[in-house]
Protein backbone atom coordinates (compact mmCIF):
# COMPACT_ATOMS: atom_id res chain seq x y z
CA UNK A 1 0.00 0.00 0.00
CA UNK A 2 2.77 2.44 0.98
CA UNK A 3 4.59 1.72 -2.29
CA UNK A 4 1.45 2.45 -4.19
CA UNK A 5 0.98 5.78 -2.42
CA UNK A 6 4.60 6.81 -3.00
CA UNK A 7 4.34 5.96 -6.67
CA UNK A 8 1.11 7.92 -6.99
CA UNK A 9 2.69 10.94 -5.25
CA UNK A 10 5.77 10.76 -7.45
CA UNK A 11 3.66 10.55 -10.57
CA UNK A 12 1.58 13.58 -9.52
CA UNK A 13 4.74 15.57 -8.82
CA UNK A 14 6.13 14.58 -12.19
CA UNK A 15 2.89 15.61 -13.94
CA UNK A 16 3.01 18.98 -12.16
CA UNK A 17 6.59 19.69 -13.22
CA UNK A 18 5.71 18.79 -16.79
CA UNK A 19 2.81 21.26 -16.69
CA UNK A 20 5.09 23.94 -15.27
CA UNK A 21 7.65 23.24 -17.95
CA UNK A 22 5.04 23.85 -20.63
CA UNK A 23 3.97 27.15 -19.11
CA UNK A 24 7.44 28.62 -18.91
CA UNK A 25 8.57 27.40 -22.32
CA UNK A 26 11.21 29.63 -23.87
CA UNK A 27 10.00 32.01 -26.59
CA UNK A 28 10.30 30.55 -30.06
CA UNK A 29 13.67 31.50 -31.50
CA UNK A 30 13.03 34.60 -33.62
CA UNK A 31 13.50 34.51 -37.35
CA UNK A 32 17.17 35.37 -37.98
CA UNK A 33 16.35 38.39 -40.13
CA UNK A 34 13.39 40.61 -39.23
CA UNK A 35 11.12 41.22 -42.17
CA UNK A 36 11.19 44.64 -43.85
CA UNK A 37 9.25 47.64 -42.60
CA UNK A 38 7.69 49.70 -45.34
CA UNK A 39 6.94 53.36 -44.60
CA UNK A 40 3.75 54.46 -46.31
CA UNK A 41 3.67 57.99 -47.76
CA UNK A 42 0.60 59.88 -48.97
CA UNK A 43 -0.15 59.66 -52.68
CA UNK A 44 1.77 62.36 -54.53
CA UNK A 45 3.77 63.50 -51.51
CA UNK A 46 6.57 65.89 -52.50
CA UNK A 47 4.92 66.66 -55.84
CA UNK A 48 2.20 69.06 -56.93
CA UNK A 49 -1.03 68.18 -58.71
CA UNK A 50 -1.56 70.16 -61.91
CA UNK A 51 -4.93 71.87 -62.17
CA UNK A 52 -4.77 72.01 -65.95
CA UNK A 53 -3.02 68.89 -67.24
CA UNK A 54 -3.95 65.20 -67.05
CA UNK A 55 -1.57 62.26 -67.29
CA UNK A 56 -2.05 59.30 -69.68
CA UNK A 57 -4.42 57.62 -67.17
CA UNK A 58 -6.64 60.69 -67.00
CA UNK A 59 -5.49 61.63 -63.50
CA UNK A 60 -4.23 65.11 -62.65
CA UNK A 61 -0.62 65.36 -63.70
CA UNK A 62 1.79 65.39 -60.80
CA UNK A 63 4.74 67.66 -61.27
CA UNK A 64 7.99 67.80 -59.36
CA UNK A 65 8.63 71.01 -57.45
CA UNK A 66 11.74 71.68 -59.56
CA UNK A 67 9.51 71.89 -62.66
CA UNK A 68 8.87 75.50 -61.70
CA UNK A 69 11.46 76.05 -59.01
CA UNK A 70 14.60 75.24 -60.99
CA UNK A 71 17.87 77.11 -60.65
CA UNK A 72 17.34 79.51 -63.57
CA UNK A 73 13.68 80.52 -63.56
CA UNK A 74 13.19 79.60 -59.91
CA UNK A 75 10.91 81.65 -57.78
CA UNK A 76 12.76 82.71 -54.65
CA UNK A 77 11.20 81.13 -51.58
CA UNK A 78 8.79 83.43 -49.81
CA UNK A 79 9.18 83.94 -46.09
CA UNK A 80 5.55 83.22 -45.30
CA UNK A 81 2.54 81.73 -47.16
CA UNK A 82 0.63 85.05 -46.94
CA UNK A 83 3.05 86.45 -49.49
CA UNK A 84 2.23 83.77 -52.07
CA UNK A 85 -0.16 85.04 -54.72
CA UNK A 86 0.02 82.44 -57.49
CA UNK A 87 0.24 78.63 -57.50
CA UNK A 88 0.30 77.95 -53.75
CA UNK A 89 -2.04 80.82 -52.87
CA UNK A 90 -4.44 80.05 -50.03
CA UNK A 91 -2.12 77.48 -48.44
CA UNK A 92 -3.34 76.86 -44.93
CA UNK A 93 -0.25 77.06 -42.74
CA UNK A 94 -0.95 76.43 -39.11
CA UNK A 95 2.25 74.91 -37.84
CA UNK A 96 3.73 77.11 -35.18
CA UNK A 97 5.40 80.16 -36.71
CA UNK A 98 7.59 78.22 -39.09
CA UNK A 99 8.76 79.83 -42.32
CA UNK A 100 8.69 77.70 -45.51
CA UNK A 101 12.44 77.21 -45.40
CA UNK A 102 12.25 75.55 -41.97
CA UNK A 103 11.40 72.33 -43.82
CA UNK A 104 11.74 73.01 -47.59
CA UNK A 105 15.22 73.32 -49.01
CA UNK A 106 15.43 76.80 -50.56
CA UNK A 107 17.97 75.73 -53.20
CA UNK A 108 16.72 72.21 -53.94
CA UNK A 109 12.92 72.19 -53.91
CA UNK A 110 12.71 68.43 -54.57
CA UNK A 111 14.15 67.84 -51.14
CA UNK A 112 13.70 68.86 -47.55
CA UNK A 113 16.23 70.53 -45.28
CA UNK A 114 17.11 69.51 -41.75
CA UNK A 115 17.92 72.09 -39.08
CA UNK A 116 21.65 71.44 -39.49
CA UNK A 117 21.39 72.45 -43.16
CA UNK A 118 21.70 68.97 -44.64
CA UNK A 119 19.29 67.87 -47.38
CA UNK A 120 16.78 65.09 -46.89
CA UNK A 121 14.64 63.26 -49.46
CA UNK A 122 10.86 63.63 -49.04
CA UNK A 123 10.66 59.87 -48.30
CA UNK A 124 12.55 60.39 -45.03
CA UNK A 125 10.22 63.10 -43.76
CA UNK A 126 9.86 61.35 -40.39
CA UNK A 127 13.34 62.42 -39.31
CA UNK A 128 12.48 66.00 -40.19
CA UNK A 129 9.38 65.96 -37.97
CA UNK A 130 11.36 64.19 -35.26
CA UNK A 131 13.69 67.17 -34.89
CA UNK A 132 11.05 69.05 -32.91
CA UNK A 133 8.61 66.29 -31.96
CA UNK A 134 11.11 64.11 -30.15
CA UNK A 135 8.75 62.31 -27.81
CA UNK A 136 6.41 61.36 -30.65
CA UNK A 137 9.37 60.25 -32.76
CA UNK A 138 10.67 58.11 -29.91
CA UNK A 139 7.22 56.54 -29.43
CA UNK A 140 6.93 56.02 -33.19
CA UNK A 141 10.23 54.15 -33.29
CA UNK A 142 8.91 51.82 -30.60
CA UNK A 143 5.62 51.18 -32.39
CA UNK A 144 3.65 53.22 -29.84
CA UNK A 145 2.56 56.07 -32.15
CA UNK A 146 1.21 55.95 -35.68
CA UNK A 147 -0.96 53.46 -37.53
CA UNK A 148 0.44 50.23 -38.92
CA UNK A 149 -0.51 47.04 -40.71
CA UNK A 150 1.06 43.60 -40.97
CA UNK A 151 2.71 41.39 -38.37
CA UNK A 152 2.89 42.06 -34.62
CA UNK A 153 6.48 40.81 -34.63
CA UNK A 154 8.68 41.50 -37.62
CA UNK A 155 10.29 38.09 -37.30
CA UNK A 156 6.86 36.74 -38.29
CA UNK A 157 6.20 38.96 -41.28
CA UNK A 158 6.62 42.38 -42.87
CA UNK A 159 4.92 45.53 -41.62
CA UNK A 160 3.68 48.74 -43.22
CA UNK A 161 3.76 51.91 -41.15
CA UNK A 162 2.28 55.30 -41.81
CA UNK A 163 4.71 58.18 -42.18
CA UNK A 164 3.88 61.15 -39.92
CA UNK A 165 2.41 63.04 -42.87
CA UNK A 166 -0.16 60.32 -43.63
CA UNK A 167 -2.23 61.43 -40.64
CA UNK A 168 -0.84 64.91 -40.01
CA UNK A 169 -0.98 67.50 -42.80
CA UNK A 170 2.53 68.94 -42.54
CA UNK A 171 1.20 72.47 -43.07
CA UNK A 172 -1.61 72.11 -40.49
CA UNK A 173 -0.74 69.05 -38.39
CA UNK A 174 -3.41 69.22 -35.69
CA UNK A 175 -5.94 66.38 -36.05
CA UNK A 176 -9.30 67.79 -37.10
CA UNK A 177 -12.69 66.61 -35.89
CA UNK A 178 -14.38 63.72 -37.72
CA UNK A 179 -17.83 62.14 -37.56
CA UNK A 180 -17.52 58.78 -35.75
CA UNK A 181 -18.81 55.49 -37.17
CA UNK A 182 -22.37 54.58 -36.11
CA UNK A 183 -23.04 54.08 -32.37
CA UNK A 184 -23.80 50.56 -31.07
CA UNK A 185 -27.24 48.99 -31.32
CA UNK A 186 -26.44 46.02 -29.13
CA UNK A 187 -29.89 44.75 -28.36
CA UNK A 188 -32.89 44.63 -30.62
CA UNK A 189 -35.59 47.03 -29.43
CA UNK A 190 -37.63 45.13 -26.83
CA UNK A 191 -41.04 43.87 -27.90
CA UNK A 192 -40.53 44.53 -31.61
CA UNK A 193 -40.84 40.86 -32.38
CA UNK A 194 -37.14 40.30 -32.99
CA UNK A 195 -36.68 39.09 -29.41
CA UNK A 196 -36.67 35.28 -29.32
CA UNK B 1 -69.56 -5.86 -24.79
CA UNK B 2 -70.04 -4.01 -21.55
CA UNK B 3 -71.60 -0.60 -21.84
CA UNK B 4 -69.26 2.40 -21.54
CA UNK B 5 -69.35 3.53 -17.95
CA UNK B 6 -69.03 7.14 -16.88
CA UNK B 7 -65.82 6.17 -15.10
CA UNK B 8 -64.19 4.77 -18.28
CA UNK B 9 -65.26 7.79 -20.31
CA UNK B 10 -63.63 10.16 -17.80
CA UNK B 11 -60.48 8.03 -17.75
CA UNK B 12 -60.27 8.14 -21.55
CA UNK B 13 -60.83 11.86 -21.65
CA UNK B 14 -58.16 12.40 -18.95
CA UNK B 15 -55.63 10.29 -20.88
CA UNK B 16 -56.34 12.19 -24.08
CA UNK B 17 -55.92 15.56 -22.39
CA UNK B 18 -52.71 14.37 -20.74
CA UNK B 19 -51.26 13.21 -24.07
CA UNK B 20 -52.20 16.50 -25.75
CA UNK B 21 -50.61 18.53 -22.94
CA UNK B 22 -47.45 16.41 -23.15
CA UNK B 23 -47.22 17.00 -26.90
CA UNK B 24 -47.69 20.73 -26.44
CA UNK B 25 -45.03 20.81 -23.73
CA UNK B 26 -42.51 19.16 -26.06
CA UNK B 27 -43.22 21.49 -28.97
CA UNK B 28 -40.50 24.05 -28.09
CA UNK B 29 -37.99 21.20 -28.04
CA UNK B 30 -38.94 20.35 -31.60
CA UNK B 31 -38.52 23.93 -32.69
CA UNK B 32 -35.18 24.01 -30.91
CA UNK B 33 -33.82 20.90 -32.63
CA UNK B 34 -34.73 22.29 -36.04
CA UNK B 35 -31.46 22.91 -37.82
CA UNK B 36 -29.54 21.01 -35.16
CA UNK B 37 -28.00 17.89 -36.67
CA UNK B 38 -27.40 14.74 -34.67
CA UNK B 39 -23.66 15.30 -35.09
CA UNK B 40 -23.93 18.80 -33.69
CA UNK B 41 -26.02 17.54 -30.76
CA UNK B 42 -23.52 14.80 -29.92
CA UNK B 43 -20.43 16.98 -30.41
CA UNK B 44 -17.99 16.82 -27.51
CA UNK B 45 -16.25 19.74 -25.77
CA UNK B 46 -13.53 21.37 -27.90
CA UNK B 47 -10.81 20.27 -25.52
CA UNK B 48 -11.98 16.66 -25.59
CA UNK B 49 -12.14 16.37 -29.37
CA UNK B 50 -9.64 14.08 -31.03
CA UNK B 51 -7.84 15.62 -34.02
CA UNK B 52 -9.98 13.51 -36.36
CA UNK B 53 -13.24 14.46 -34.67
CA UNK B 54 -12.22 18.13 -34.70
CA UNK B 55 -11.46 17.94 -38.41
CA UNK B 56 -14.95 16.56 -39.01
CA UNK B 57 -16.48 19.31 -36.88
CA UNK B 58 -14.65 22.02 -38.85
CA UNK B 59 -15.78 20.56 -42.18
CA UNK B 60 -19.35 20.25 -40.90
CA UNK B 61 -19.35 23.90 -39.76
CA UNK B 62 -17.99 24.99 -43.15
CA UNK B 63 -20.78 23.05 -44.87
CA UNK B 64 -23.39 24.62 -42.59
CA UNK B 65 -22.10 28.11 -43.41
CA UNK B 66 -22.34 27.30 -47.11
CA UNK B 67 -25.91 26.06 -46.68
CA UNK B 68 -27.13 28.81 -44.35
CA UNK B 69 -25.28 31.80 -45.78
CA UNK B 70 -24.14 30.74 -49.25
CA UNK B 71 -20.56 31.60 -48.42
CA UNK B 72 -17.49 29.41 -48.79
CA UNK B 73 -15.37 29.84 -45.70
CA UNK B 74 -12.29 28.19 -44.24
CA UNK B 75 -12.49 27.45 -40.51
CA UNK B 76 -9.16 26.67 -38.88
CA UNK B 77 -8.21 25.37 -35.47
CA UNK B 78 -5.37 27.60 -34.33
CA UNK B 79 -3.55 26.70 -31.11
CA UNK B 80 -1.56 29.07 -28.87
CA UNK B 81 1.95 29.82 -30.16
CA UNK B 82 4.67 28.54 -27.84
CA UNK B 83 6.48 31.27 -25.91
CA UNK B 84 3.81 33.85 -26.67
CA UNK B 85 1.55 35.72 -24.26
CA UNK B 86 -0.50 38.46 -25.86
CA UNK B 87 -1.07 41.90 -24.37
CA UNK B 88 -2.64 45.07 -25.67
CA UNK B 89 -2.07 48.70 -24.76
CA UNK B 90 -4.07 51.76 -25.74
CA UNK B 91 -2.89 55.37 -25.75
CA UNK B 92 -5.77 57.49 -24.47
CA UNK B 93 -4.00 60.72 -25.40
CA UNK B 94 -4.12 59.75 -29.05
CA UNK B 95 -7.54 58.06 -29.42
CA UNK B 96 -10.09 60.43 -31.00
CA UNK B 97 -13.17 58.22 -30.56
CA UNK B 98 -13.82 57.73 -34.29
CA UNK B 99 -15.06 54.13 -33.80
CA UNK B 100 -13.04 52.84 -36.74
CA UNK B 101 -11.94 49.96 -34.48
CA UNK B 102 -15.58 49.17 -33.70
CA UNK B 103 -16.41 49.06 -37.38
CA UNK B 104 -13.38 46.90 -38.23
CA UNK B 105 -14.30 44.44 -35.46
CA UNK B 106 -17.87 44.25 -36.76
CA UNK B 107 -16.71 43.17 -40.22
CA UNK B 108 -13.71 41.09 -39.23
CA UNK B 109 -15.62 38.99 -36.72
CA UNK B 110 -18.74 38.36 -38.81
CA UNK B 111 -21.10 40.17 -36.49
CA UNK B 112 -24.84 40.47 -37.03
CA UNK B 113 -25.54 43.36 -39.40
CA UNK B 114 -28.96 44.22 -37.91
CA UNK B 115 -27.74 44.86 -34.37
CA UNK B 116 -24.43 46.31 -35.61
CA UNK B 117 -22.74 44.19 -32.98
CA UNK B 118 -19.07 44.67 -32.12
CA UNK B 119 -16.76 43.50 -29.35
CA UNK B 120 -15.52 47.05 -28.78
CA UNK B 121 -17.42 49.84 -27.08
CA UNK B 122 -15.86 53.31 -27.15
CA UNK B 123 -16.70 55.32 -24.06
CA UNK B 124 -16.78 59.09 -24.23
CA UNK B 125 -15.30 60.23 -20.94
CA UNK B 126 -15.21 63.52 -19.11
CA UNK B 127 -11.63 64.81 -18.90
CA UNK B 128 -10.54 64.36 -15.32
CA UNK B 129 -12.64 61.23 -14.70
CA UNK B 130 -11.39 57.66 -14.91
CA UNK B 131 -14.65 55.96 -13.94
CA UNK B 132 -15.65 53.88 -16.97
CA UNK B 133 -19.15 53.43 -15.55
CA UNK B 134 -19.77 57.12 -16.23
CA UNK B 135 -18.71 56.99 -19.87
CA UNK B 136 -21.28 57.14 -22.65
CA UNK B 137 -21.11 54.69 -25.54
CA UNK B 138 -23.82 56.11 -27.83
CA UNK B 139 -22.37 59.57 -28.60
CA UNK B 140 -23.04 60.69 -32.15
CA UNK B 141 -21.38 64.05 -32.84
CA UNK B 142 -18.05 65.18 -34.31
CA UNK B 143 -15.09 63.86 -32.34
CA UNK B 144 -12.94 64.57 -30.44
CA UNK B 145 -15.38 66.84 -28.58
CA UNK B 146 -14.17 69.63 -26.33
CA UNK B 147 -13.46 68.50 -22.78
CA UNK B 148 -13.80 64.80 -23.58
CA UNK B 149 -11.49 61.87 -24.11
CA UNK B 150 -12.26 58.44 -25.51
CA UNK B 151 -11.71 55.02 -23.98
CA UNK B 152 -12.33 51.97 -26.16
CA UNK B 153 -13.21 48.95 -24.01
CA UNK B 154 -13.13 45.35 -25.17
CA UNK B 155 -12.28 42.00 -23.55
CA UNK B 156 -9.38 42.60 -21.19
CA UNK B 157 -8.24 38.93 -21.42
CA UNK B 158 -7.90 38.83 -17.61
CA UNK B 159 -5.39 36.50 -16.00
CA UNK B 160 -7.96 36.00 -13.24
CA UNK B 161 -11.14 36.03 -15.31
CA UNK B 162 -14.45 36.17 -13.38
CA UNK B 163 -16.34 35.08 -16.53
CA UNK B 164 -14.48 31.77 -16.61
CA UNK B 165 -15.17 31.09 -12.92
CA UNK B 166 -18.94 31.47 -13.21
CA UNK B 167 -19.47 29.32 -16.30
CA UNK B 168 -21.46 26.31 -15.10
CA UNK B 169 -20.46 24.11 -18.04
CA UNK B 170 -16.80 25.14 -18.60
CA UNK B 171 -17.64 26.43 -22.05
CA UNK B 172 -15.18 29.30 -21.58
CA UNK B 173 -11.57 29.09 -20.43
CA UNK B 174 -8.17 30.78 -20.58
CA UNK B 175 -5.61 29.58 -23.10
CA UNK B 176 -1.82 29.49 -22.64
CA UNK B 177 -1.26 32.65 -24.70
CA UNK B 178 -3.59 34.56 -22.38
CA UNK B 179 -6.71 34.56 -24.55
CA UNK B 180 -10.06 33.80 -22.95
CA UNK B 181 -12.06 31.79 -25.45
CA UNK B 182 -15.50 30.18 -25.79
CA UNK B 183 -16.57 26.91 -27.34
CA UNK B 184 -19.74 28.29 -28.95
CA UNK B 185 -21.04 24.76 -29.43
CA UNK B 186 -20.73 23.97 -25.73
CA UNK B 187 -22.18 27.24 -24.41
CA UNK B 188 -25.71 26.94 -23.01
CA UNK B 189 -26.39 30.68 -23.17
CA UNK B 190 -27.08 31.22 -19.47
CA UNK B 191 -25.32 34.62 -19.64
CA UNK B 192 -23.71 34.24 -16.20
CA UNK B 193 -20.39 35.29 -17.74
CA UNK B 194 -21.96 38.42 -19.19
CA UNK B 195 -23.14 39.36 -15.72
CA UNK B 196 -19.80 38.50 -14.12
CA UNK B 197 -17.63 40.56 -16.48
CA UNK B 198 -16.87 43.95 -14.89
CA UNK B 199 -15.94 45.41 -18.30
CA UNK B 200 -19.22 44.68 -20.16
CA UNK B 201 -17.05 42.83 -22.66
CA UNK B 202 -19.22 39.80 -23.40
CA UNK B 203 -22.07 39.77 -25.88
CA UNK B 204 -25.08 37.51 -26.27
CA UNK B 205 -26.31 36.39 -29.66
CA UNK B 206 -30.00 37.17 -29.45
CA UNK B 207 -30.68 35.94 -32.96
CA UNK B 208 -29.06 34.09 -35.83
CA UNK B 209 -26.63 36.65 -37.29
CA UNK B 210 -27.69 38.06 -40.65
CA UNK B 211 -24.76 38.81 -42.94
CA UNK B 212 -24.80 39.09 -46.74
CA UNK B 213 -22.74 36.27 -48.30
CA UNK B 214 -20.30 38.63 -49.99
CA UNK B 215 -19.55 40.41 -46.71
CA UNK B 216 -18.65 37.28 -44.74
CA UNK B 217 -14.99 37.17 -43.75
CA UNK B 218 -13.95 33.69 -44.98
CA UNK B 219 -10.78 33.55 -42.84
CA UNK B 220 -12.20 31.98 -39.71
CA UNK B 221 -11.18 30.02 -36.64
CA UNK B 222 -13.21 27.67 -34.45
CA UNK B 223 -12.57 29.70 -31.30
CA UNK B 224 -12.97 33.16 -32.80
CA UNK B 225 -14.83 34.64 -35.74
CA UNK B 226 -16.78 31.73 -37.24
CA UNK B 227 -20.44 32.66 -37.42
CA UNK B 228 -21.92 32.02 -34.00
CA UNK B 229 -25.28 30.29 -33.55
CA UNK B 230 -28.16 32.11 -31.87
CA UNK B 231 -28.39 31.87 -28.08
CA UNK B 232 -24.69 31.68 -27.22
CA UNK B 233 -22.16 34.08 -25.76
CA UNK B 234 -19.36 35.63 -27.79
CA UNK B 235 -16.42 37.89 -27.08
CA UNK B 236 -13.23 39.51 -28.34
CA UNK B 237 -10.39 37.02 -28.81
CA UNK B 238 -7.77 39.60 -29.86
CA UNK B 239 -8.62 38.35 -33.40
CA UNK B 240 -7.14 34.94 -32.62
CA UNK B 241 -7.57 33.87 -36.26
CA UNK B 242 -5.16 36.67 -37.21
CA UNK B 243 -2.87 37.01 -34.20
CA UNK B 244 -2.08 33.30 -33.87
CA UNK B 245 -0.81 33.42 -37.42
CA UNK B 246 1.36 36.46 -36.74
CA UNK B 247 -0.93 39.24 -37.96
CA UNK B 248 -2.05 42.29 -36.00
CA UNK B 249 -5.65 42.45 -34.73
CA UNK B 250 -8.17 44.12 -37.06
CA UNK B 251 -8.95 46.93 -34.59
CA UNK B 252 -5.28 47.91 -34.46
CA UNK B 253 -4.89 48.01 -38.23
CA UNK B 254 -8.06 50.10 -38.52
CA UNK B 255 -6.95 52.69 -35.96
CA UNK B 256 -6.12 55.87 -37.89
CA UNK B 257 -4.26 57.45 -34.98
CA UNK B 258 -2.05 54.56 -33.95
CA UNK B 259 -3.44 54.55 -30.41
CA UNK B 260 -3.16 50.77 -30.18
CA UNK B 261 -0.09 48.65 -29.40
CA UNK B 262 -0.20 44.86 -29.52
CA UNK B 263 2.35 42.12 -29.09
CA UNK B 264 4.03 39.38 -27.11
CA UNK B 265 4.91 40.38 -23.53
CA UNK B 266 7.36 37.49 -23.26
CA UNK B 267 9.50 39.04 -26.02
CA UNK B 268 11.73 41.69 -24.37
CA UNK B 269 12.21 43.48 -27.71
CA UNK B 270 8.51 43.80 -28.52
CA UNK B 271 6.66 47.11 -28.86
CA UNK B 272 4.26 46.16 -26.10
CA UNK B 273 7.12 45.50 -23.67
CA UNK B 274 8.55 48.93 -24.43
CA UNK B 275 5.20 50.52 -23.63
CA UNK B 276 4.80 48.57 -20.39
CA UNK B 277 8.33 49.46 -19.31
CA UNK B 278 8.33 53.14 -20.36
CA UNK B 279 4.76 54.44 -20.07
CA UNK B 280 2.67 54.87 -16.95
CA UNK B 281 0.18 52.17 -17.80
CA UNK B 282 -2.89 51.33 -15.75
CA UNK B 283 -5.64 48.74 -15.95
CA UNK B 284 -9.39 49.20 -15.58
CA UNK B 285 -10.89 48.37 -12.18
CA UNK B 286 -7.58 47.19 -10.79
CA UNK B 287 -9.15 46.84 -7.34
CA UNK B 288 -11.16 43.82 -8.52
CA UNK B 289 -8.01 41.75 -8.94
CA UNK B 290 -8.93 40.55 -12.42
CA UNK B 291 -5.36 41.10 -13.72
CA UNK B 292 -6.19 42.32 -17.23
CA UNK B 293 -3.83 41.84 -20.20
CA UNK B 294 -5.15 45.13 -21.58
CA UNK B 295 -3.41 48.33 -20.52
CA UNK B 296 -4.19 52.02 -20.94
CA UNK B 297 -1.84 54.99 -20.83
CA UNK B 298 -1.65 58.72 -21.42
CA UNK B 299 1.24 60.58 -23.01
CA UNK B 300 2.87 62.63 -20.30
Amino acid sequence: MRHLLTTALLLTALACTQDRALETAEPTPPHPTPQPEHILLPEGFGRLESHTHLDTHGRPLQVRCSTCHDAERGQPMKGSPHLIQTVHAGLNLQHGHLPCAACHHPDDRDRLRLADGSTLPFEEVNSLCGQCHGTQHRDYKHGAHGGMRGAWDRTRGPRTRNACVVCHDPHAPAITQVMPAAPPRDLPTPHDGAHP
Amino acid sequence: MTPLTRRDALKGLGALLGAAAFGRALAPLQAWTEGLSVDAFLQRHYRELTPEALRDVLRRLEDETLQDYGAEVHIEDLRPLPGVKFAYALNLSVCIGCRKCVEACHHENNHDRDTQQSYIRVLEMEQGSLDMERGTADYDHPVPAQGKYYMPVQCQQCDNPPCVKVCPVEATWKERDGLVVIDYNWCIGCRYCEAACPYHARRFNWKKPSIPADEINPVQAYLSNRIRPAGVMEKCTFCLHRTRSGRLPACLEACPTGARVFGNVLDPDSDIRWVLENKRVFVLKEELGTKPSFFYFFDV
